[in-house]
């Protein structure tokens, strides 16, 4: 009996061990040579306290299922400014936090050139939920562009509701990303030449200046030859 | 009688390159200027200016009224340094507290007119990027307010706010020189 | 009840002293680079030069089989021909004065400045394209755009560097060779497509000074945040 108790206990405690070694996290191969390619890539162009504590962020984003490429390059972009070692690691885990809401906002399946994406327009200040809207507007695709214009346009001083509406408008009429760049190539031209922004990108998504109106209109944003609507410009005496 | 603006415009689209080097040489000092006064530094002054007059070249066939070419140009400056925002790398100086009056009547001191404009242009500094801009378009520029509302999209109210902030900034930062 | 505008004009700014002598100092002129018109004008005219070239993309002639075949053996079978000596002699004066004909024209109508244009290709390669960024051919292996990236640089440039997302910001990884005497600088660099790069030119002038410049032909953008000035450009995905 006493045996067969102590068989038991040993069985037991083996296959809690067994357990226990299954369920505990191993680095996989993949992740050890990708860790290493970033040490190798940060050696040299940061200080070491500055690549450990980036390759710390790094992991954590990488076991957060964020791109952990996208956060070494922007520490890369930190040293080559020559920003001290403590500005680009404070910027690295403001990036991460970014990219961390951008999933959020997009979904557990959104591709790393999305979140990507989805951060930088986080950065200029499109809020969350519009990111929401516009991975919805495109069930199933690749939303990395239609990001990209959206903060595009809010570079150029276009309203972020306005931009975004006129995006979300493009991408449900199932503009391909071609096409979405050919609009946005035209708006930034308008305002180059002194259109203001949201009147820019009313006219050419909706064409009207009122961009409640919601329905896009597809010549109007194809209009490659129309001249935009422009006020007279202000006099400049000429010396 | 000077020539206008458009026969060079013309002879340019036309392809006379060249040609565009008098629109160039006639207004970039006064752009200059307000660039300058905008963003803070005579680098990003030429840079701004660069980009204004190659975009101006390339859609030179897009500018309407030709002969007013400037007033054309200025617009896209101005555009143009409202995207750079505001200055970058704010100087870090205190102002100075110096007991002479660097503002009178009388002719100046060279010394004294360059301190007294680089006591100015930290006052700049210190003003929000769109009150700075109203300042300068208003009383630098000399522009209307109408005229300024086409330019920036704002309402005329809103800009004579923006113009009067910055007068009463400039005014409580400058006079702490003055005595 | 007052009106508001009347109320905002009542503080009239033009009378107060100090606002007047603030006006009157900035409106004095400012220091202007002496080398600005120079450099506008190295830009506007490899602008020009730009708009100028169009080149054709090369016609791809699908062969007929068969036919080609025999065309082909017609031209390789070798024929004799017989030409007097003065006859020869004309046919060489002809075509040494072709020679000559065309190197003269040449010389009178080659460009001053010349940027490779892109060849025509779809547009969805053209996408992304503005100015000084251009696609010159498709590598289909991995579907990577290759892209032209040109810059006018100062004259005292010693050196330009491309830096962005795509070659960890290195300044080492694309450098930019003058192909123009106008100071015109360029790069070739395959990116994917289907996602934004940002970057920015390092041009190096002959103090060794560096500086970050974005592209001139690039809408301008807010610093970065580590407070540099920035470009971007999105290209869409060549099947898209």
């Amino acid at each position: 009996m006493i045996a067969r108790l102590s068989f038991a206990r040993t069985a037991l405690t083996a296959l809690c061990v067994a357990v226990t070694l299954v369920a505990a996290p191993v680095p996989s191969v993949a992740q050890s040579a990708g860790m290493d390619d970033f040490n190798r890539r940060l050696t040299g162009r940061v200080d070491d306290a500055t690549r450990q504590q980036v390759l710390q962020i790094a992991a954590d984003a990488a076991t957060r299922g964020l791109p952990a490429e996208a956060i070494v390059v922007k520490a890369l972009h930190g040293a080559s400014s020559r920003a001290p070692g403590a500005k680009i690691v404070r910027i690295v885990e403001q990036y991460r936090d970014r990219l961390d809401l951008a999933r959020v906002s997009l979904g557990g399946r959104a591709e790393p050139m999305e979140l990507v994406a989805g951060a930088e327009a986080l950065f200029m200040g499109v809020p969350g939920d519009i990111l929401g809207h516009i991975r919805r507007s495109q069930p199933g695709s690749n939303v990395t562009v239609a990001l990209a214009v959206t903060t595009d346009l809010v570079k150029q001083n276009v309203p972020v509701d306005v931009a975004s509406r006129a995006v979300l408008a493009l991408a449900s009429g199932g503009l391909s990303d071609a096409q979405l760049i050919d609009i946005r190539k035209s708006i930034e031209r308008d305002i180059e030449l002194g259109t203001l922004p949201a009147t820019a990108t009313s006219l050419r998504v909706f064409g009207t200046t009122d961009a409640s109106s919601g329905t896009v209109s597809l010549r109007a944003g194809f209009r490659q030859n129309a001249a935009p609507v422009r006020p007279e410009p202000p006099t400049l005496r000429r010396p | 009688m000077e020539i206008g603006d458009e026969v060079f415009v013309q002879r340019t689209l036309a392809g006379d390159t060249d040609a565009y080097s008098v629109l160039v040489r006639r207004y970039q000092d006064r752009m200059a200027r307000y660039a300058t006064h905008m963003l803070g530094s005579a680098d990003d002054a030429d840079e701004a200016l660069q980009d204004t007059f190659v975009r101006a070249f390339r859609s030179l066939e897009r500018c309407e009224d030709p002969a007013r070419f400037g007033a054309w140009a200025f617009r896209i400056l101005v555009n143009r340094c409202h995207t750079a925002g505001a200055r970058r790398g704010r100087r870090d100086r205190t102002f100075v507290r110096d007991p002479i009056a660097l503002l009178s009547a009388a002719e100046q001191h060279p010394a004294e007119q360059q301190a007294w404009s680089e006591e100015i242009s930290l006052a700049l500094d210190r003003l929000d990027a769109s009150q700075r801009e109203a300042f300068l378009l208003k009383h630098v520029e000399d522009l209307s307010y109408e005229e300024m509302a086409e330019l920036t999209g704002m309402g005329v109210s809103a800009l004579k706010m923006r113009v009067k902030r910055a007068c009463a900034r400039l005014r409580e930062l400058l006079q702490e020189v003055h005595q | 009840m007052i009106d508001q505008d009347s109320a905002l004009d009542l503080d009239n700014e033009a009378d107060d002293e100090l606002i007047a002598a603030v006006t009157r100092t900035l409106r004095e002129p400012v220091a202007v680079n002496s080398r600005l018109e120079f450099a506008i004008m190295a830009q506007v005219r490899a602008a020009a030069a730009e708009q100028a070239a169009a080149v054709p993309a090369p016609r791809v002639l699908t062969p007929v089989p068969g036919r080609l075949a025999a065309l082909a053996a017609w031209w390789r079978q070798p024929r004799t021909l017989t030409l007097s000596p003065l006859t020869g002699l004309a046919c060489a004066m002809a075509f040494g004065g072709v020679i000559v004909l065309s190197a003269w024209l040449a010389r009178e109508t080659a460009p001053t400045t010349m940027i490779a244009a892109a060849p025509a290709a779809e547009a969805a390669v053209r996408d992304g394209v503005r100015g000084g960024t251009m696609p010159v051919a498709m590598t289909a292996s991995n579907g990577a755009q290759m892209v032209r990236f040109s810059y006018v640089a100062p004259a005292d440039a010693q050196a330009v560097s491309l830096v962005g997302t795509f070659n960890d910001w290195d300044p080492n990884a694309a450098r930019l060779t003058p192909v123009e005497r106008d100071g015109v600088w360029t790069v070739d660099v395959p990116l994917l497509g289907g996602q934004t790069y940002q970057y920015v030119f390092v041009v190096t002038n002959d103090a060794g000074e560096e500086r970050w410049l974005a592209d001139p032909n690039a809408p301008s953008l807010p610093a970065d945040e580590f407070g540099q000035p920035r470009s971007a450009l999105t290209l869409a995905r060549s099947s898209s």
